[in-house]
């Protein structure tokens, strides 16, 4: 890897974190379409003022519900939209600070897998051409036959035959056009990779090979996974820790066992208490239910964001915003602490 | 694994010729438009081994000689064959209808990609400018360039391909606006796909059958224009037999010889319905959504 151009940031502190998130902003301006009145110029806070760190070879899952924050954080992170303020640090170096030709190259070693495996493939291209494109914008190869040899091994890997290589995205199930997602994903061999809600698109009967497909790579080319996911039983199978979002805001973040068997914060316990339960003897837990919709990010409300729909909160939640302490492993943001 | 037994070959890749032969095989106003078209373009192709005349040689002894075995369509005013000026014309028209639409294609994909993809201030003046030339009637924009640059067929090329680009830079933006956000650009990026090698390879095969629709749409629309403009004398310029310009001189006999007049006018108006039936299940077959 050239790193010799590549901005070195001085303010490292450890060097087991892959990715350090640092206060990391990102505002959306939405307009208001008043037709010959004065456009209202509200702020839609989609990620603001996250702090954390992804560490070498782990799995952190990213949970939360809809319109919290969790897609635009991975795309925050792999520098897709830019951030409003704030840092991300991939493996030491500050990915903001990088011009375009930089940023290309360090691409190298950051991928994404998406959730709709329908739109993430382009319906003109042939597998092959899918599966080389990665290799040949890094100079990996630009001659044919090894090009193939590679796309080839690459579809083997991820469990698709040969022939798959000429053909179409649209003569492929949803299953397997989300293993062309992962196969491009991983034919750099890239060190991190964002999984975008992997399998919410997928059935219920292809999710586990799915899953166990990437955990077998996980372990195989040593990867490091942002996982997106609302699906607490898939996070649970798969994480090593989590981090639990609620509009733009991390509420909780431990490890994976820490917060499913001890979670802290109010919304957390209540995601956890919702999960179907398969077994009907083991229903007997108490269910831990919160009121109403997810207040409007444009107005979020003042202190503690959870508050409107909190079973206990308090008057102190009103007027202060309660924190996250960084230096404790499982932590979460609440006063009821 | 029932996964890894791939689906049964479904040959696709040909999809979008199959679409088209499907749509042609559906709509038998298209296969009519299509035959008509093709009618033309062998007759063009061939014109001087179809008639034993000479379009532009003058014969005053045998003028506006009424329709007869020997002139199936009569002579006109200089005494030359009709129908043999009339195939030669569809030469005209044909190019007419073809070169200023692909200039006009071209250009307006290039600006829309780029407009559409690189956004910010770039966009806004491309759509701009394009917007004062739609805002311009379009009809007298052309007489306007024909009269400044006199007319010419050259002269006609530069002034529909000027008229021309802007409706498909809009469509073509729009499109591209819906393709950037979409997931497999993304993707694209994530890899650090040059932005060139995305609006080359990403963006623009997938606007290609919107393209082919309008350029379908765009031909009889530029003969139409070419023989007004001809009809007006500022397009072709005698003695080049273009349709518009043999209606001009017919209307002057409309009454002693109303055949001059006449048969141009049919031969546009078929021409011309028969490009408008083909467009149609172009359409239908490549890109429904553009149905009014």
């Amino acid at each position: 890897m050239r790193r010799d151009n590549l901005i070195l940031s001085e303010e490292i502190t450890s060097t087991d974190n892959l990715v350090e998130v640092r206060d990391l902003r990102k505002d959306f301006s939405v307009r208001g379409a008043r037709l010959f009145g004065r456009l209202s110029h509200a702020r839609l806070k989609a990620v603001d003022g996250l702090s954390f760190n992804i560490k070498k070879g782990e799995i952190l899952s990213l949970v939360g519900e809809s319109g919290c924050g969790k897609s635009t954080l991975g795309r925050l992170i792999l520098n897709l939209i830019s951030p409003t303020s704030g840092d991300v640090v991939f493996d030491g170096i500050k990915i903001s600070a990088l011009d375009d030709e930089s940023m290309r190259r360090l691409r190298r070693r950051m991928q994404i897998i998406f959730q709709d495996p329908y739109s993430s493939l382009n319906p003109r291209m042939r597998v092959i051409d899918i599966l080389s494109e990665p290799l040949v914008t890094h100079d990996v190869t630009h001659d044919r036959n090894e090009l193939r040899i590679k796309a080839k091994a690459l579809l083997e890997r991820v469990g698709l035959r040969e022939q798959s290589l000429n053909r179409f995205p649209h003569e492929f199930s949803g299953g397997q056009r989300q293993r062309i997602g992962i196969a491009r994903a991983i034919a750099l061999e890239p060190e991190l990779i964002v999984c975008d809600e992997p399998l919410s698109a997928l059935d219920v009967s292809i999710r586990s090979q799915v899953i166990n497909l990437l955990r077998d790579l996980k372990d195989e080319l040593s990867l490091t996974y942002l996982f997106i996911s609302h699906d607490l039983s898939v996070v649970r199978y798969i994480s090593d820790r989590i981090c639990v979002m609620y509009m733009g805001k991390i509420v909780e973040i431990g490890g994976c066992d820490d917060v499913f068997s001890n979670p802290l914060h109010p919304y957390t316990r209540s995601l956890i208490s919702a999960v179907p339960v398969p077994d009907p003897l083991l229903r007997g837990r108490e269910r831990v239910l919160i009121r109403g919709e997810m207040p409007s990010p444009v107005n979020p409300p003042s202190g503690c964001r959870f508050r409107t729909r909190c079973p206990n909160a308090e008057s102190v939640c009103e007027s202060l915003e309660p924190t996250l302490d960084e230096s404790l492993s499982h932590s979460a943001a609440c006063h009821s602490l | 694994m029932s996964e890894n037994n791939e689906l049964p070959a479904v040959r696709a890749e040909n999809s979008l010729r199959l679409d088209l032969v499907t749509a042609f095989r559906r709509n038998r106003m298209a296969t009519a438009g299509l035959a008509i078209v093709s009618l033309l373009v062998v007759g063009a192709v061939l014109a001087p081994w179809l008639s034993p005349y000479d379009p532009y040689a003058i014969d005053l002894s045998n003028k506006t000689l009424a329709p007869s075995a020997s002139h199936w369509l009569g002579t006109d005013e200089l005494g030359r064959d009709l129908l043999t000026r009339l195939i030669y014309g569809a030469r005209i028209s044909l190019m007419i209808g073809i070169v200023p639409a692909l200039i006009a294609q071209i250009v307006g994909t290039s600006v829309g990609v780029v407009s559409g993809y690189c956004g910010g201030a770039l966009d806004y003046l491309l759509m701009r400018i394009a917007d004062v030339v739609l805002a311009f009637p379009s009809q007298l924009l052309a007489l306007a360039i024909m009269y400044t640059l006199s007319g010419s067929l050259m002269n006609l090329f530069i002034a529909l391909s000027v008229l021309g680009w802007a409706q498909t830079a809009r469509v073509v933006r729009s499109l591209t606006l819906s393709l950037r956000g979409r997931e497999f650009v993304l993707a694209a990026r994530s890899i650090g796909v040059r932005n060139s090698v995305i609006m080359l390879r990403h963006i623009l095969p997938n606007c290609i059958p919107t393209i082919i629709v309008l350029l379908t749409m765009r031909i009889p629309n530029y003969i139409l224009q070419e023989a007004s403009l001809s009809f007006l004398g500022i397009g072709a310029q005698p003695p080049t037999p273009s349709w518009g310009l043999i209606a001009t001189k017919g209307k002057e006999y409309l009454f002693s010889a109303p055949w001059i007049g006449i048969a141009p006018g049919i031969f546009i108006l078929v021409t011309v319905l028969g490009f408008n039936f083909m467009g149609d299940a172009v359409r239908d077959a490549l890109d429904p959504t553009l149905k009014d």
